[in-house]
């Protein structure tokens, strides 16, 4: 049984068909965890998971600082100026995780500063048009003494925290200045909001702990601060400020109870659509290209229509039981006019809900899903099965090793499952294809737009696929919605889907240190219960306020 | 998009006026004398073995338009014997990203959650920074097969890497780098002025803040604090520039280029359309010469594509998806079919094409010492394969101009002295830049190229 802290050579895999084959980690960790829930899952109660050495399961998050993401920011930014702010103006950075809470990539740039800098100046700008008196009744006339205290006060709140001797300092020299000026130009509570809104302690989240040595739990604001970020994308409410001033946010039953009660705000939800977004990959769907010569349909217009499609039934999941079985297996649909005709259903009104029929059932059936996991000109088995191995399986496999010729399209195949078969017919390429292809192949019965289809260039579509590396799914299947409803008994889905949740809360990618809480996660987790109790069960546990030193 | 500034971190109000007494653009003019100026240029889906390494009479047809004039052959080397370890290191990378990210960086991969990173900062910042300048990072990833961004791929967005794991994001619209370093300073009214002043001194006050934050943080931490700063610093710079109605090096300098035709008005002229790259890398090619001829970057990055990257080279008569279709079939030195391989060359012969144009550029203007600047530019073109079936042997380095240069020899020469560790490239590159390094990367007594 994999145990936390075992040697790291024991997950090493050689490459099946090399002796120079490389270690793919995340695979190999994940089938460990897998296996260990398999013989585990029965006899683990919710925390009762093995602690081998003594220590209480913790996550490798290290100290660090944790830059905003572009939808934190704007969040951030619309709570202190109380105007709408557009994400598209603010950074804008990839993360290797697939989620935008990365700090590790989170990087600052000087694209990034000129960027953060206009879109706070023009929200305090816009909030300053629409009533002079926004910071306070007192900031409406220039010279009025109050405003410079309660432009600090907004300040604070920007900080997510009180205002130190040197933040009050600095901040009241900026204002002090622009009093100085005179009446050209920006007011002077309108230039000290812009230099706490581009300052880092509005700019990153702390999780700093003391200043003690060695593993640290970080000071209760930090973890307010972070339950907050985790639960609405925004800063702490007047509820998780008090529990930070007393104290009890270090307990997790409180923990819990914020996070369940946060969750469920509108907020809550939208950040639980975010989480579902970023793992399904169909936030990009308005940024693809497809080959117009065969997807001439595919516009911008379409595309929209898509995100919008899966945005709703997300929301309408979250909004019901809330559950990942809800998810894999809804028939709810939010078509607008062009995308009921790829569904190939009639409307009462744009955008209303309509049912799909039983072989659309869950949300991987869905347009804007295939349309991101597909090729430019086709369905793309490799792309969806791919997209299956690490969103649901978190079983990646290893890139292909030197030497192998790299497969080329035959041009004879009549359709595309006779084409990706005929290409990793070579038994070096089949070794791994099969698990990915096999997987792809039951999406064939969709285009690469999400269209169904009975047939491909004269020839009756196959879509028989078959599941490796799912545990109790694995075996051969016909169609996605069959797909989906294997893989919800597996324990393979719900460790990778804790792992997708822990990567989005901690930022980090995980490692066998995780183990223990991933296994004690994925053990309290089950797939009838709504995903916010999975967030807050994270938020509840130990690891939540631990951090460890560098 | 945009970049880092690359001045050393300098904190404090003294050293701050320091930095913008003599920090690089805005000195106002460069220092007397030809400076030492770098190219990277890097390409995807390597080249054609048999049609790339020089003859007799030093050409080859895929090098015919960089060696069509003898000026310009007389000053290329072409370093064979380069290869590099086909070593994910336990990330999900393949040789894609092991050629792509490790050739300027010299580190082994980095694994960020799986993905393969740049495990080191790539030699084009090592030296920006010592030449306390912002570099020019350029990249053409417009494509009709894959989406920008490309989901997934993030990894093969830039090959310049400010530190491990962090990507130096290159500009992928010309128009904005042109105003970045080329555009004269807007004309300013009282109150335009007034809230560029008022933005200055809130970024101003936010460093106060970085300092506080900075005190508290674990080192690594504190880097990512320092570059925050240095990107700040950069901004308020180009603000002090603009409030005083000063112009760059850039602007002021004759070798100011035509400002790029705005395609990014087309929304996906950036991202989808095929058609524009050959004005995209030609626009990026105009843009590096003028940057380095100005000294407004003397450093400067050019990438063609994404790392292993899909163009269908509709311009050059092909449209058809390169990569898959034809880079992949060559799977020899000597070539495949004649048809495919003729197909390669002809890719190959493109892209010697953008990189003669550059060096064309350069070898027009004279410089002071009776050289040309040509002679004072060391342009790199390399390749992240060797061959486009993921071989990463014999993967092709062109060393053009950069005479002047310490340690690059003559030029007009094949280097073929055997088989040469690939961190050598950026062990080479430091010394020509007159930077002491015994070695590179994860080889640091590794040396230059040996035969130079």
């Amino acid at each position: 049984m994999f145990t936390q802290g075992e040697p790291r050579a024991q997950l090493d895999g050689r490459h099946p068909l090399t002796e120079r084959g490389m270690r793919s980690t995340g695979r190999l960790f994940m089938l460990a965890i897998a296996s260990a829930l398999a013989t585990s899952v029965v006899a683990c109660e919710p925390g009762s998971a093995a602690r081998p050495d003594g220590q209480p399961p913790t996550s490798t998050a290290p100290l660090r600082l944790r830059r905003l993401s572009a939808r934190e920011l704007r969040l951030a930014l619309e709570d202190v100026t109380g105007v709408e702010v557009d994400e598209t103006a603010l950074p804008e950075r990839a993360d290797a995780l697939g989620y935008d809470n990365g700090p590790g990539l989170l990087d600052f740039s000087f694209d990034d500063a000129q960027k953060v800098s206009l879109a706070a100046e023009r929200a305090v700008r816009e909030a300053t048009r629409r009533s002079a008196g926004w910071v306070s009744p007192a900031c409406a006339s220039v010279q009025h003494p109050q405003c410079r205290a309660a432009t600090l006060a907004l300040a604070a709140r920007a900080y997510r925290r009180p205002l130190g001797a040197e933040d009050e300092a600095s901040l009241g020299a900026v204002y002090d200045a622009r009093v100085a000026a005179g009446p050209v130009g920006p007011r002077p509570f309108e230039t000290t909001l812009l230099a706490a809104l581009v300052s880092p302690s509005f700019l990153y989240r702390e999780e700093l702990g003391s200043s003690a040595a060695g593993p640290r739990t970080l000071l209760p604001n930090e973890v307010a601060v972070g339950l907050a970020f985790m639960t609405t994308g925004a800063a702490p409410d007047d509820g998780l400020v008090g529990a930070a001033s007393d104290g009890s946010i270090l307990d997790g039953e409180v923990r819990r109870r914020e996070a369940t009660r946060l969750l469920a705000t509108p907020r809550g939800r939208l950040t639980i659509r975010a989480f579902l977004e970023q793992w399904l990959h169909t936030r990009n769907v308005t940024r693809l290209a497809k080959d117009p010569r065969t997807y001439p349909e595919f516009r911008t217009e379409l595309a929209a229509e898509m995100r919008r499609d899966v945005i709703a039934t997300l929301d309408d999941t979250i909004a019901n039981e809330g559950s990942l079985r809800l998810l894999l297996t809804t028939r709810a649909a939010f078509p607008g006019k062009r995308l009921a005709e790829v569904y190939g259903v009639g409307l009462a009104a744009p955008f209303a809900k309509v049912e799909l029929d039983e072989s659309r059932a869950g949300i991987l059936t869905r347009a804007g899903l295939l349309s991101v996991h597909s090729a430019s000109d086709g369905s793309g088995p490799i792309a969806r099965g791919l997209a299956v191995r690490s969103s649901l399986l978190c079983a990646s496999l290893p890139p292909p090793p030197p030497g192998i010729p790299r497969a080329v399209p035959s041009q004879k195949a009549r359709t595309t499952r006779e084409r990706f078969a005929e290409h990793t017919r070579d038994p070096r390429c089949q070794n791994c294809h099969a698990r990915i292809d096999g997987v792809g192949f039951g999406f064939e019965r969709f285009d690469g737009i999400g269209r169904a289809r009975t047939m491909e260039n004269g020839v009756p579509i196959d879509d028989s696929g078959t599941l490796y590396d799912a545990d109790v799914a694995n075996g051969p299947f016909h169609g996605v919605a069959e797909l989906e409803r294997n893989v919800l008994a597996s324990d393979a889905l719900r460790a990778c889907f804790v792992t997708h949740a822990m990567r989005f809360v901690f930022g980090n990618g995980e490692s066998e240190a995780d183990s223990a809480l991933l296994r004690e996660l994925t053990s309290a987790f089950a797939v009838d219960a709504p995903i916010a109790k999975l967030f807050a069960d994270i938020a509840a546990h130990e690891a939540f306020v631990r951090r460890t030193a560098p | 998009m945009n970049r880092i500034g690359r001045r050393p971190f300098l904190f404090g109000g003294a050293a701050g006026l320091a930095s913008l007494m003599f920090g690089g653009r805005l000195a106002g003019a460069p220092p007397p004398g030809p400076q030492p100026r770098l190219v990277l240029i890097l390409q995807n889906n390597g080249t054609q073995q048999a049609n790339f390494w020089p003859r007799a009479g030093f050409t080859s047809p895929i090098l015919e338009p960089l060696l069509r004039d003898p000026r310009i052959a007389s000053k290329c080397r072409f370093v064979k014997g380069v290869s590099i370890p086909a070593d994910a290191n336990g990330t999900d990378g393949n040789e894609h990203d092991v050629g792509f990210a490790r050739i300027f960086t010299g580190q082994k991969l980095l694994s960020v959650g799986g993905k393969p990173m740049g495990g080191a900062r790539s030699v084009d910042q090592t030296v920006a920074r010592a030449f306390q300048q912002e570099s020019m990072a350029l990249a053409i990833l417009s494509s009709s097969v894959e989406p920008f961004p490309k989901v997934g791929f993030d990894h093969r967005r830039s090959f310049s890497y400010v530190a491990p794991g962090v990507q130096n994001p290159p500009f992928v619209d010309m128009v904005q780098a042109y105003d970045r370093f080329f555009a004269p300073p807007p004309t300013l009214g009282a109150d335009a002025r007034a809230v560029l002043v008022a933005r200055k001194s809130a970024l101003d006050a936010s460093l106060t803040d970085l300092a506080r934050l900075r005190a508290r943080v674990p080192a690594i931490e504190r880097e990512k604090l320092d570059r925050h700063a240095e990107a700040i610093r950069d901004v308020e710079l180009g603000l002090t520039r603009d409030i005083e109605g000063r112009r760059g090096v850039g602007a002021l300098s004759p070798y100011r280029p035509e400002k790029p035709k705005d395609i990014g008005a087309n929304p996906s002229a950036l991202v989808t359309e095929e058609r524009f790259v050959p004005e995209l890398v030609g626009d990026a090619i105009d843009l590096t010469a003028a940057a380095v001829l100005s000294s407004a970057a003397r450093v400067c990055t050019v990438q063609l594509g994404y790392g292993g990257g899909k163009w269908r080279f509709a311009w050059e008569g092909l449209d058809i998806d390169f990569h898959q279709e034809i880079a992949h079939r060559d799977t020899g030195d000597a070539g495949s079919t004649p048809e495919n391989t003729a197909k390669v060359v002809t890719v190959n012969r493109w892209y010697a094409s953008m990189v003669e144009r550059l060096a064309a550029k350069l070898e027009a203007v004279p410089e002071s010492d009776g050289t040309t600047a040509l002679d004072h530019t060391l342009i790199v073109w390399a390749n992240e394969f060797g061959r486009g079936d993921h071989s990463l042997e014999n993967v092709p380095i062109a060393l053009i101009g950069g005479g002047a240069l310490h340690g690059l020899g003559k030029g007009g020469r094949t280097i073929d002295v055997g088989i040469q560790p690939f961190q050598r490239l950026g062990c080479t590159i430091l010394r020509a830049m007159g930077l002491p390094a015994r070695g590179f990367g994860d080889l640091p007594e590794c040396g230059p190229f040996q035969g130079l």
